[in-house]
């Protein structure tokens, strides 16, 4: 508070004018001391002048007639002088009457009045010697210049306190008040400073009223710009939004494939590798690794992407899992930005693909698959069956077409429920007697291909035969206690011994097959060199 | 017109009248004055300032140790009036008053004062020292003159 005061406008400036007034009035007594002190010395005389005009007459009768009584009496009279320190008053007749009132003073300065006969004005008769007492001339002056001080010091004193409080109430307390006003607005309300009710405007309500232009300015700006703000947030909302919520992944890559961002549908996709997700919206590095079954593809597509200057690049991908049903899938892609400036250089756009690569698979599988006995069927075996890479291994396979006897009889006699019963459980037991690599297909009806692969002796062939068909031609339990049984009926050709392409060995087989059921069913015959001797088993 | 003209010529009148009263009145009213001692006196030669010394109480006594004695007219008679305006150039009144001053401290006494011209004739004529002054025409041959004021 102390120091508030102090530094005040009305303080500063009015110690400004009080010292200004202080050094003037300092300056002026300075001046008016000296002349005082000079002038001091000539009023003295002046004085002491008129004094001794006063007893000249005296005097000189006093010395006209010789008289030391009068010459007495003018002489105590001039001493009686405030600034008179001795007087002396002698003629040449011998009269010589003296008076010294400060006898210690030395040399003091003299005035020498030469007296006249006041009976003849040309005639000197003696003088008049009085000398002046500095000390007292001094004294005097020195009281009368303080009085002139204190004078002056009085009249600077006034027009200060006036111009302080003139300084006081005309700017400071309204500046003050201003500013107590101005601190209570909230920027950018409409609070406004209150301007005189009088129409005679002065600088203050000149500022006030800049001030309200500028207040209403500002917050007319930060009306504009708290809309533009509310809507750059509510279109942040809105892209957030579609960032968060969206069901495709996005994430946004650098150059070594790190992500920068990425939202929550790229995390859901981890699945069951959460460890892996940083943050909801960042990966760790390395993602692919564990996104991936295969990782290098990706790697493989990011680079792609990154040298086909802006063209989207994209890849179906397999999720990794910890199971191998079902399998995910998405569809990857990545288009890069032409600016190598940029830090993110990559977008990456995750679409699951799962169901649609599940149907696709499913799709396959029937078109491959007989429907009834999950066996394949003609196309899968042409797909499935790739004598090529049996070629090049060396790898003998040998071709079983199947044909069942009595299952015309069976679907005549229990009806096609019943038949179709037969052939699922004719398919269950060939798979039970042939292992994961061969190949199990129904061609149609009632015929069969069994592919088996890398049958080492001729022995172990028939071995097989016989102990298929005789698995083939167990009773078959139709259900409501019914059964019945199916004979089966085997033709073998042998790759490549027999020939180089399917069509030619089904044809062998075929053959082959023929000569079992044309010598009485429930056989096989393998087809070798043209030679065809048949097998025929009975049934047990 | 006939009353301003009268005014003018009895103004001019009166003023050519009063012209004469003056010329007559200097000429006339004021004879010389004579300044006596007597015949065989030791100061012969004295000055017209020695003798205002004297008269005034300065000079009281001569170079020849003789003590000259003024002899004054009667207070209040023109003769002396005359005189000492004359020979001083002071009003009577000042001369009074330089008196009255120097009697108050009780060292100096001023000229004896004489009744009339004759008495001072007559004293002078008898004292070898003494001073005095008398109309021109009153002068006789018991004393001697020793200068006139004009």
């Amino acid at each position: 508070m102390q120091n508030k005061a102090v530094h005040s406008l009305k303080t500063r400036s009015s110690m400004l004018v009080f010292f200004g007034m202080l050094l003037l009035s300092a300056l002026i007594v300075l001046g008016v001391y000296k002349l005082t002190f000079d002038d001091a010395e000539h009023d003295a005389r002046q004085q002491v002048a008129e004094l001794v005009d006063a007893m000249e007459y005296s005097a000189a009768i006093a010395l006209y007639a010789g008289d030391s009584q009068i010459a007495d009496d003018v002489v105590r009279g001039v001493v009686r002088g405030s600034f008179v320190a001795s007087v002396r008053l002698a003629n040449d007749s011998g009269l010589d009457v003296k008076r010294n009132k400060y006898p210690d003073y030395p040399t003091p300065p003299l005035i020498t009045r030469s007296l006249q006969s006041p009976f003849d004005s040309l005639e000197t008769i003696g003088i008049l010697e009085v000398a002046l007492y500095p000390p007292e001339i001094r004294r005097r002056a020195a009281t009368s210049a303080k009085k002139m001080a204190v004078a002056l010091g009085s009249i600077v004193l006034f027009p200060t306190l006036l111009f302080w409080l003139i300084i006081s109430r005309m700017i400071s307390k309204p500046l003050l008040k201003l500013s107590n006003q101005l601190s209570t607005i909230v920027p950018g309300s409409e609070q406004r400073l209150s301007l005189p009710v009088s129409r005679h405007r002065d600088e203050l309500s000149t500022l006030k009223g800049d001030i309200n232009a500028l207040l209403a300015a500002s917050a007319a700006s930060m009306r504009k710009e708290r809309n533009l703000r509310l809507h750059i947030e509510a279109l942040e909302r809105q892209y957030e939004a579609i960032f968060t919520q969206a069901s495709t992944g996005i994430a946004l890559l650098d150059r070594e494939g790190r992500c920068l961002i990425a939202n929550p549908a790229v995390s859901d996709l981890f699945d069951d590798w959460h460890d892996q997700v940083q943050s909801v919206f960042s990966l760790l590095a390395n993602w692919e690794t564990s996104l991936f079954s295969e990782p290098e593809q990706f790697r493989c597509l990011l680079t792609q992407a990154l040298n086909s200057n802006n063209v989207p690049q994209s890849l179906d991908l397999r999720l990794q899992r910890r199971t191998e049903d079902p399998q995910d899938w998405v569809h990857l892609l990545v288009s890069c930005h032409p600016d190598p400036e940029h830090t993110v250089v990559a977008e990456c756009l995750f679409i699951d693909v799962s169901d649609r690569k599940k149907q696709e698979d499913e799709a396959r599988f029937q078109s491959h698959h007989d429907a009834l006995t999950q066996l394949l069927n003609r196309r899968g075996l042409e797909a499935r069956l790739n004598l090529t890479y049996a070629a090049r291994d060396n790898d003998n396979v040998i071709l079983l077409l199947l044909d069942l006897d009595r299952f015309k009889q069976i679907n005549d006699q229990w009806g096609h429920l019943a038949g179709d019963k037969v052939l699922i459980e004719i398919a269950k037991r060939m798979k039970t007697l042939v292992r994961g690599i061969d190949l199990l297909a129904r061609l149609g009806g009632d015929e069969f291909l069994i592919c088996i692969h890398r049958q080492s002796s001729e022995q172990a062939v028939h071995q097989f035969l016989i102990r298929l068909i005789d698995s083939l031609s167990q009773t078959v339990d139709l259900g409501d206690t019914r059964s019945d049984y199916v004979g089966a009926s085997v033709g073998v050709a042998q790759y490549p011994r027999d020939g180089n392409d399917l069509v030619e060995l089904l044809h062998k087989a075929d053959a082959a097959l023929y000569e079992v059921k044309h010598n009485g069913r429930n056989g096989y015959c393998i087809y070798c060199d043209g030679k065809l001797a048949p097998v025929i088993l009975e049934r047990t | 017109m006939y009353f301003g003209l009268t005014v003018t010529i009895r103004a001019i009148a009166i003023f050519l009248l009063l012209l004469t009263i003056l010329w007559l009145d200097t000429g006339t009213a004021q004879p010389r004055i004579a300044v006596i001692v007597h015949p065989d006196s030791s100061f012969t030669d004295l000055s017209q300032k020695q003798v205002v010394d004297i008269y005034m109480g300065r000079l009281l006594s001569l170079p020849n140790n003789h003590i000259p004695l003024p002899l004054d007219q009667q207070g209040g008679s023109p003769l002396r009036e005359h005189f000492y305006e004359t020979l001083t150039e002071k009003p009577l009144a000042q001369i009074n008053a330089y008196w009255a001053r120097l009697m108050f401290s009780g060292r100096a006494t001023p000229p004896r004062m004489l009744p009339d011209s004759f008495s001072v004739l007559q004293a002078v004529s008898q004292n070898r020292d003494a001073i005095g002054y008398v109309e021109e025409d009153k002068v006789t041959a018991a004393v001697r003159v020793l200068f006139y004021i004009e």
